[in-house]
């Protein structure tokens, strides 16, 4: 111990003999043949002393005879490989790195010291390394002992590379091929290409990308281009694909096993442009068919074959969207011809179950692929806003799902659970937000749900508004506000009527009176031209009643009474009392006949007298009187009288008027609105835009124009012309005079 | 007035005739064909828009003093110019608008080409005003035609080929408008200028007043049409 302390001193040594002794040690250490552990202390103490030595440290010597001892080892490596004929250079070149490999990680360990005090005292700082251009080398003793190892490898594999690299691909190309070669020692060889520059962090890669990877990507373009066009020429479109698909797999996994891992994707990009992008026109070609008979194997195989190609998918989703188009008019080609009712359901059906089949292609062939998900939605889009009503120019679908809808939320004899019905109408929104011209659904929801509402036959008042709030979401508070305030005047109405009822004593009027008092302008409802009849008198009474306190309460409203949207419960006597619902000119021409005599008739000419209406009129409030048996028509159908006979099952009865044959006329009539809505609102848009933006191209006007209507309806670029000519008409706009298409806002 | 009348235009007794009533006096529309047949001219002759032009008249068949006298100064004509001078000086007007076309005749004042550009677009864009019915804010469809047929006599670069086309489809209805605006009315210069002859020119994404998107429509389906039946 006490010695060993004493060498650690400086003290002057004899460098040569010093080195004679070490040489022998380091040369077995390279070849990683055993040392003795007191031999391998003793060198390691002589290293020490070697760069420690008074009265100078012998490191500078010390350096450059190992650099050269390092080189004339290479060059003998070199040499007995220059001797070994080409079957046996792979092994013999693999057995030789190996070795110096680890014996130089050995020889690193061996000369620690001389590291640490010497080279890593020169080196430069990683600041300079990196920005400022400097590199380590051997000449300056900058390269730590295995560093310098493998620069040193790397100067004898340079000359080596011509004989080995043509080896390598040559087995790649064997393993192509399906023979089987020793991929760990092929790897280990490529390997060695980037281990002896793997110290220089700015070209590690350089020397193993210009020796192998690009002998091999040019290799695999010529191997698969041959490969692709034989597999092509012998199998079906679809086998061909599946073939790729597994060449692709399996060289892939190769490439992983052999190369660094940056070469992997390169090689996959090359194999690909040659299988798949030089057949990708013949694939598109196939597509159709796989698209057109469903095949949904292929299908998802095109999809991943193609999907690492820029653009690669553009084809097979046209195709995909036309397929949707074609099917939905297939499936929805017969909507128009049924009646509405039964349309509707066909409607909402037949979308459901499109979208259902091919979301579920979007899921489980094209991998939930977010571009496929967008063609669905555009090709479903079209499917919706393409539907026309048998050659009619206004698409249908607007007016179909509000009526869904509208059955949806009738209260009706098949009971549907809560959950259930949540569900379809969610449906609907779902369809809701293809269709365009939110505005006719609106339009049409608006008179549905006033229907519902009025004539109390909603399914629950949750499900009312819920649809309500999810049509909010999807459109906005405006879109929904009448919607809202209908609702809300029901409610309203609801506790006034009471109200009312209390402050008159229930029983004051003899009846009881409901009155609904509805916001004008939020309600599809018309008050009509054609006076409606006298009320009998305990209604007139009421009405008159109501009005008073209703003027009272709140000063300055008015109200206008539409009778004939009104409904009377009655009592009827036979041989027990019914009780039925009925319109409220159906309710005066009953009560026409309650103070007669059982057997009296009444002409048909006395009761139009008596209630006041056109005799068309007249017909269809009594045609469901008299189909339920109520009334009896006598043969010639001039004479009516009560039924004294009359019976049904039912207790409760619901006798309606049928809806006036206008519906061809209602229908104009909501068209015409529509579009003068639309106008209205374009006109607003427009002015808003302007109003902001002081001048505008005309271009980019329209497109502004087109952002805010878009989600109410599509408005076609010759209406927005014709509304910004019709405001420069009204002088809002100008045209500018230099300018054609600028247009400036008269503020 | 009536006698200043008389002074501006002694051939001619129109002053007095035409409202020698009430005061202020303007020569009216017997007044004006009297006037027409001293000057030699048809009552639709442009030369007689040209006046109206320069007088910048507010109403058709009707001059105010004021009016005429503007004219007058405008065509460089004494205080009281007869009717032959008058006419001479409408003539040399038109040659120089048209480059001599209609007369045959060079006259002495050319205006500068790019003067007459500006001065044509002028007379095109008064003459809407012109023929504006009092409270009115476009123009009748009749009168409309009848002023496109007349103004673009004087255009310097010549009657357009399309205008005839144009004619046509407007007096058949299939327009379907009443009324021409003044924003059509002037873009339908700008139209002729820039696409010329021939529609080629046209971009339909381009801001053109509907009614001109509606004819190119037309006349593009009739040249098919005939492509066709060729």
């Amino acid at each position: 111990r006490s010695k060993a302390m004493c060498t650690l001193k400086p003290h002057q040594v004899d460098f040569d003999l010093a080195w004679n002794k070490l040489v022998r040690t380091v040369d077995r250490v390279l070849q990683c043949e055993d040392v003795a552990k007191e031999t391998w202390t003793d060198t390691f103490f002589t290293i020490y002393s070697l760069c420690v030595a008074a009265p100078e440290p012998h490191c500078g010597s010390l350096y450059t005879h190992v650099n050269s001892f390092l080189q004339q080892h290479c060059q003998a490596v070199l040499q007995r490989l220059d001797q070994v004929p080409d079957v046996e250079l792979l092994a013999a070149y693999h057995r030789s790195w190996r070795t110096y490999y680890d014996g130089s990680s050995y020889l690193h360990r061996l000369f620690r010291y001389l590291n640490v005090h010497h080279v890593q005292k020169k080196q430069p700082s990683d600041a300079d390394l990196c920005y400022g251009g400097m590199t380590r080398s051997a000449d300056a003793h900058t390269l730590e002992v295995f560093e310098l190892a493998m620069d040193i490898w790397y100067r004898m594999l340079q000359q080596l590379a011509p004989r080995l690299c043509p080896l390598v691909l040559a087995q790649i190309e064997l393993s192509r091929r399906g023979v089987s070669i020793d991929g760990s020692r092929l790897s280990s060889v490529v390997q060695s290409f980037v281990d002896v520059v793997h110290w220089d962090r700015k070209r590690c890669l350089t020397f193993y990308t210009e020796q192998i990877e690009q002998l091999l990507l040019a290799q695999t373009a010529e191997f698969y281009a041959a490969e692709g066009d034989a597999l092509f020429a012998r199998q079906p479109v679809h086998r061909y694909i599946e073939l790729v698909l597994q060449l692709l797999r399996e060289d892939g996994e190769r490439m992983q096993a052999l190369l660094h891992p940056s070469s992997v994707d390169k090689v996959r990009q090359e194999a690909e442009q040659k299988l798949v992008e030089n057949f990708l026109p013949q694939l598109n070609q196939a597509a159709v068919g796989f698209v057109e008979q469903e095949e949904s194997t292929n299908l998802a195989n095109l999809f991943q074959l193609t999907r690492s190609l820029p653009e690669g998918h553009k084809e097979l989703r046209r195709l995909f969207e036309a397929h949707i188009c074609s099917a939905g008019e297939q499936a929805l080609a017969t909507v128009g011809s049924s009646e509405p009712a039964a349309a509707a359901q066909e409607f909402v059906d037949g979308l459901r179950q499109l979208h259902e089949k091919f979301k579920a292609w979007v899921r489980g062939t094209f991998n939930d692929d977010a571009q496929f998900d967008r063609s669905l939605d555009l090709a479903l889009s079209k499917v919706v806003n393409q539907l026309d009503a048998a050659g009619k120019k206004q698409c249908k679908s607007p007016e179909l799902l509000a009526r869904y809808v509208d059955a949806m939320l009738r209260k009706s004899s098949k009971a549907v659970s809560d959950s259930e019905l949540e569900e379809k109408l969610s449906q609907c929104i779902g369809i809701f937000k293809y269709v365009e011209d939110k505005d006719v659904f609106q339009r049409h929801y608006q008179r549905l749900l006033s229907k519902r509402l009025i004539l109390g036959v909603s399914h629950s008042s949750e499900a009312e508004e819920g649809m309500i709030s999810k049509l909010k979401s999807a459109c906005g508070y405006e879109f929904t506000s009448k919607f809202q305030r209908m609702f809300h005047d029901v409610r309203l109405s609801e506790s006034q009527s009471s109200d009312f009822a209390d402050a008159h004593g229930r029983d004051a009027l003899g009846i009881s009176l409901h009155v609904f008092v509805l916001t004008q302008g939020a309600w599809p409802l018309q008050a009509s031209n054609t006076p409606f009849p006298r009320l009998p008198s305990p209604l007139e009474r009421g009405v008159t009643l109501f009005q008073r306190y209703y003027t009272n309460k709140f000063q300055g409203r008015r109200l206008t009474w539409l009778h004939a949207h009104g409904t009377a419960d009655m009592k009827l006597k036979f041989s027990r009392t019914y009780s039925a619902t009925v319109g409220a000119a159906q309710a005066i021409l009953l009560l026409q006949f309650n103070d007669l005599p059982a057997s009296r008739t009444l002409s048909l000419a006395d009761l139009a007298n008596a209630v006041g209406v056109g005799e068309a009129e007249l017909q269809r409030c009594l045609a469901p009187l008299i189909d339920c048996g109520i009334l009896q028509a006598d043969a010639t159908g001039q004479q009516l009288h009560v039924n004294q006979e009359f019976h049904s099952k039912r207790s409760r009865l619901r006798v309606l008027p049928a809806p006036a044959k206008e519906a061809e006329k209602e229908q104009e009539r909501v068209a015409s609105q529509i579009q003068e809505d639309r106008k209205f609102f374009l006109q607003a848009a427009i002015v808003r835009i302007m109003k902001d933006r002081k001048r505008l191209n005309f271009n980019s006007l329209t497109q502004l124009v087109l952002v805010q209507t878009t989600p109410r309806f599509k408005p076609e670029v010759k209406m927005i012309k014709t509304c910004i000519e019709s405001l420069i008409e009204k002088e809002y706009l100008t045209r500018s005079q230099a300018k054609l298409d600028e247009i400036s806002y008269n503020g | 007035f009536a006698s200043y009348a008389f002074e501006v235009d002694p051939t001619d007794d129109n002053g007095a005739s035409a409202g020698a009533s009430t005061p202020p006096l303007r020569i009216g529309a017997g007044g004006v064909a009297h006037l027409c047949r001293d000057l030699g001219l048809d009552p639709v002759d442009i030369r007689v828009l040209l006046l109206a032009w320069l007088c910048r008249a507010r109403e058709m068949c009707a001059f105010t003093e004021a009016e005429l006298r503007r004219g007058c100064a405008a065509l460089r004509q004494a205080e009281a110019p007869t009717a032959d001078g008058l006419r001479a000086a409408l003539d040399a007007r038109l040659d120089a608008m048209t480059g001599g076309r209609a007369g045959g005749r060079m006259s002495g004042d050319m205006l500068d080409v790019k003067d007459i550009d500006v001065a044509f677009k002028d007379l095109y864009r008064w003459a809407f005003d012109f023929g504006l019915e009092s409270g009115q804010r476009t123009l009748q469809l009749p009168m409309a035609t009848d002023l496109w047929a007349l103004v673009f006599e004087a255009r310097p670069s010549g009657v357009p080929p399309l205008l005839g086309a144009w004619l046509t489809w407007l007096q058949s209805g299939a327009s379907g408008v009443k009324g021409v605006s003044r924003d059509t009315w002037n873009m339908f210069l700008t139209f002729i200028d820039t696409c010329g002859s021939d529609l080629s020119a046209y971009d339909h994404n381009e801001a053109w007043p509907s009614l001109i998107d509606d004819f190119v429509e037309a006349e593009t389906d009739r040249a098919n049409q005939n492509l066709l039946n060729c």
